[in-house]
């Protein structure tokens, strides 16, 4: 039975075990509900079975009774043998009686009863009237009532029998139902309790990591089944375990390689973008761009208007180990398209040569050709990486061709400027010098000498006016940044002055130099410079002040002030050149000059305009500084 | 007005030392009597519309109200009024844009002083007068214009060809009217009318042009 239950499921068990009790306990119940309606009857039977040998000797009684008539007597016995009659029939007996015609029991009523009813009944009816006639039934009724007793004893030994067998049978029944409960419970016992404790030793295993461990899933049971699922569970776990582990890998992998790309592409933006553009630059970024993808790169070529010859503006001279990658190809399959493109090297079997295009905007500049060593695997990302760089260089190329561009802006303005100057004062000078002569000649034709005389004195007024406006126009030209700040150019400018007699100048600069694009610092710088010429000249001071400052709407003020003589005293400041100069240059910043007394005593000039930035920038300071390739 | 008196001069320069240079030029020539000076374009126009002079000599480059700008509004005030332009620049955007604008001359300040008064002495007596070497400037950039509009002769009647010649010879309109033997309103009617079928915006242009052309 355990070898059956164990291929059994938990539940199977249970319900053989269940059934098994419940058989037990009903056939157990069964049998004595069977035997308690048996044995009722059977202890009736057995009390009137007993009452028949009573009443065969109260029929004995009545027959040996002399003292009896005859006719009493007779009464007597009828009674008796009446009552024996209704014994014999009662219910009990024959309820008892089985029905099989062969059983002993009955076929020792059936001669209890053929016996009474043909021998004895006849018989003592017969001698009941005689005398003596005890003496002749009694030895028959000895007989009978020995029969009788067999009956009743084995009546008796029946009802004994029945006992016995239900004894057996509850005994038996009671047996089994321990027998199972036990068996159950040890089952149970052992198989949950040792699968459970496997399975949460194996679910601890797993929460460690550890997905080799695997749970017994021999035997038919649902925890066999259950230790299975766990298993398969365990190895897609597993599996999974191992794909993610696979797939961070990769994933590192590939964030280690754009960490490199953003490396590389920050290292080369700033030696693109930290100063002007030289060649020098270009062979770091080649150097850079060689290092990081392994990929040797020797050259940047420029690509001439008829895309015919590019022309290489920078060479990567570090590289010498490699073939020169201009020999092995020509220029127009270098320069042929403005995409990335990928060829065979001619001169390098299993070679190739990338070539990166550099564009910006949508503007191609030129190439970067890339040497592709024979079995290289040019990845995707290298190919994105290079063409990130060719974006780059590309865009410092269209910065530089900008910050030329407005240069050339900026040379336009000063040299319109220029014009002007020269224009306002020496050509105005010299036509006026033209007129004298003119004058003089006439009037010498005339013979009027003493006007001539007149004439020649306003000429060399005129001569010397000229003169030192040419010398004033000469140092104005002549001002350039030279590579130099607009604050180095002011401490220049307050040092020249110093040395030519403005011992007490003072320059407060709040300005950090990047507000003003290069053209708005030299009209600043010449509009102080002129202001301070003024001082010099009409102010009878050594001492000036300069001060540059940004208020807080962002317009720009530039205060000269002096101690000096002030504005009227000095003459009529609103006609002379250098003023109007000034208000010109002002006027250019689209800003206002004033010019007023200062409360104090003495003169002060005052600039304000919006400049151009709204932010500084780097651009325009380059563009004044920078020096290009 | 007699017509022995002076003619009268306007300068308007924003420049004191040349007005003064050339009022000592203008000064020699007795016919010529400077009545005022101005050092702006807005100064200019008040004097000119005070004064009414005979000829107003106008610089160019001025600060505020610009040459060009004055030279509209005195020809606006009075068309008759003979504007001739005083200046360094000799740009054709200057030259072509004031005798478009109605200029009756475009002298240079580096002119020799002796041709510049006699210059300014035709212009007076109603010539149109044009420095040296400007008068082909003038003439290439109507060429081109003039490639471009067709403009033919063919489309001017007798008359006013002959008038266009006289215009060529830089004649006033008083001096057209008496070779031709018509009144001077006449002229001005046919002058219009050439100027309008020849699409000119000024006599200078048409002169000029014909000069080119060889129509004179």
């Amino acid at each position: 039975m355990i070898r059956i239950l164990s291929h059994q499921t938990v539940l199977g068990r249970l319900g053989i075990s269940m059934t098994i009790l419940a058989v037990a306990a009903t056939v157990s119940f069964v049998s004595l509900v069977l035997f308690a309606e048996s044995s009722t009857g059977k202890a009736s039977a057995i009390n009137v079975a007993g009452s028949l040998r009573m009443q065969s000797y109260a029929i004995a009684l009545a027959l040996a009774d002399n003292h009896l008539s005859e006719a009493d007597r007779r009464r007597a016995v009828g009674s008796a043998v009446e009552e024996f009659d209704r014994r014999l029939s009662h219910s009990s007996i024959a309820s008892t009686l089985p029905a099989n015609a062969r059983d002993p029991l009955r076929m020792l009523f059936t001669r209890v009863n053929a016996d009474w009813k043909r021998s004895l009944r006849p018989l003592v009816l017969a001698v009941a009237g005689r005398p003596g006639a005890s003496s002749e039934a009694l030895p028959r009724i000895r007989i009978f009532v020995g029969e009788v007793d067999e009956f009743v004893a084995h009546l008796d030994e029946t009802l004994e029998r029945q006992i016995a067998t239900l004894k057996t049978i509850q005994g038996v029944s009671l047996f089994l139902m321990l027998i199972t409960i036990f068996v159950a419970i040890f089952m149970l016992h052992e198989q949950l309790d040792a699968t459970l404790a496997n399975l949460l030793r194996f679910a601890r295993e797993v929460r460690k990591g550890d997905f080799s461990v695997r749970a017994p899933s021999d035997g038919g049971d649902e925890f066999a089944e259950l230790s299975e699922a766990f298993n398969f569970m365990a190895e897609d776990l597993s599996r999974m375990y191992a794909t993610l582990e696979a797939q961070v890998a990769q994933q590192t992998a590939e964030l280690e390689r754009s960490n490199r790309a953003l490396s590389l592409l920050y290292a080369s933006a700033r030696q693109l973008s930290s100063g002007p553009l030289t060649a020098d630059r270009l062979e770091q970024v080649m150097r850079l761009v060689e290092a990081e993808t392994g990929l040797p790169t020797q050259v940047i070529c420029a690509v001439n208007p008829h895309r015919v010859r590019g022309v290489p503006i920078a060479v990567n001279a570090a590289d010498r180990q490699h073939p020169d990658v201009c020999a092995a190809d020509d220029c127009a399959a270098c320069q042929a398209t403005e995409g990335t493109r990928q060829r065979p090297d001619p001169s390098r079997p299993g070679g190739e040569i990338l070539s990166v295009p550099l564009v910006d905007g949508g503007r191609y500049f030129g190439t970067m050709p890339v040497l592709v060593p024979p079995g290289e695997d040019l990845q995707p990302w290298k190919v994105a990486l290079l063409e990130a760089v060719g974006r780059q260089i590309a865009a410092a190329l269209a910065g530089m061709e900008r910050n030329q561009q407005e240069r050339r802006v900026a040379l336009l303005e000063e040299r319109t400027v220029i014009a002007r100057e020269l224009h306002d004062s020496l050509a105005q000078s010299l036509s006026y010098l033209k007129i004298q002569v003119a004058r003089l000649k006439r009037l010498l034709d005339g013979k009027a000498p003493e006007q001539a005389r007149g004439v020649v004195d306003e000429l060399r007024s005129g001569l010397n006016n000229a003169y030192r406006q040419l010398r004033e126009l000469l140092t104005t030209f002549r001002l350039r940044f030279d590579g130099k700040g607009l604050d180095q150019a002011l401490r220049d400018a307050a040092e020249e002055f110093r040395s030519r007699g403005l011992s007490g100048i003072e320059v407060r600069n709040s300005l950090a130099g990047i507000e003003l694009s290069a053209n708005e610092q030299l009209h600043v710088l010449q509009i102080i410079r002129e202001a301070l010429s003024n001082v010099e000249h009409h102010a009878q001071t050594p001492h000036a002040w300069v001060t540059l400052t940004r208020n807080a709407a962002g317009r720009m003020v530039i205060s000269i002030e002096d101690d000096g003589v002030g504005v009227r005293q000095s003459g009529p400041v609103h006609h002379h050149y250098g003023t109007s100069i000034m208000r010109d240059r002002a006027e250019t910043l689209g800003g206002t000059l004033r010019i007023a007394a200062r409360p104090e005593g003495g003169t002060c000039v005052e600039l304000s305009f919006q400049p151009k930035m709204e932010l500084g920038g780097s651009g325009d300071a380059a563009a004044a500084t920078g020096t290009a390739i | 007005m007699i017509s022995t008196a002076r003619s009268t001069v306007v300068i308007i320069d924003d420049h004191p030392l040349f007005r003064k240079g050339v009022r000592q030029l203008l000064d020699l020539e007795p016919l010529l009597e400077v009545v005022a000076e101005a050092s702006s374009g807005e100064e200019g126009v008040r004097e000119v519309t005070r004064r009414r002079p005979d000829l107003v000599l106008l610089d160019l480059n001025m600060k505020g109200m610009g040459g060009l700008k004055t030279l509209e509004a005195i020809k606006a005030l009075d068309p008759e009024t003979r504007v001739v332009v005083l200046t360094v620049s000799d740009t054709a955007d200057d030259l072509i844009g004031t005798i478009r604008a109605g200029a009756d001359g475009y002298l240079l300040k580096d002119m020799e002083p002796e041709e510049l008064l006699a210059r300014i002495k035709e212009a007076v007596f109603g010539q149109t007068v044009i420095s040296e070497g400007l008068a082909g400037r003038l003439a290439q950039a109507l060429r081109a214009e003039a490639a471009a509009k067709n403009r033919s002769v063919h489309e001017l009647t007798e008359r006013e060809r002959e008038i266009l010649r006289g215009l060529a010879e830089g004649k006033s309109n008083k001096l057209i009217a008496r070779d031709c033997a018509i009144t001077e309103g006449t002229v001005k009617v046919h002058v219009k009318n050439l100027l309008r079928k020849l699409s000119f915006r000024s006599r200078v242009e048409a002169a000029v042009w014909a000069v080119e052309n060889r129509i004179a």
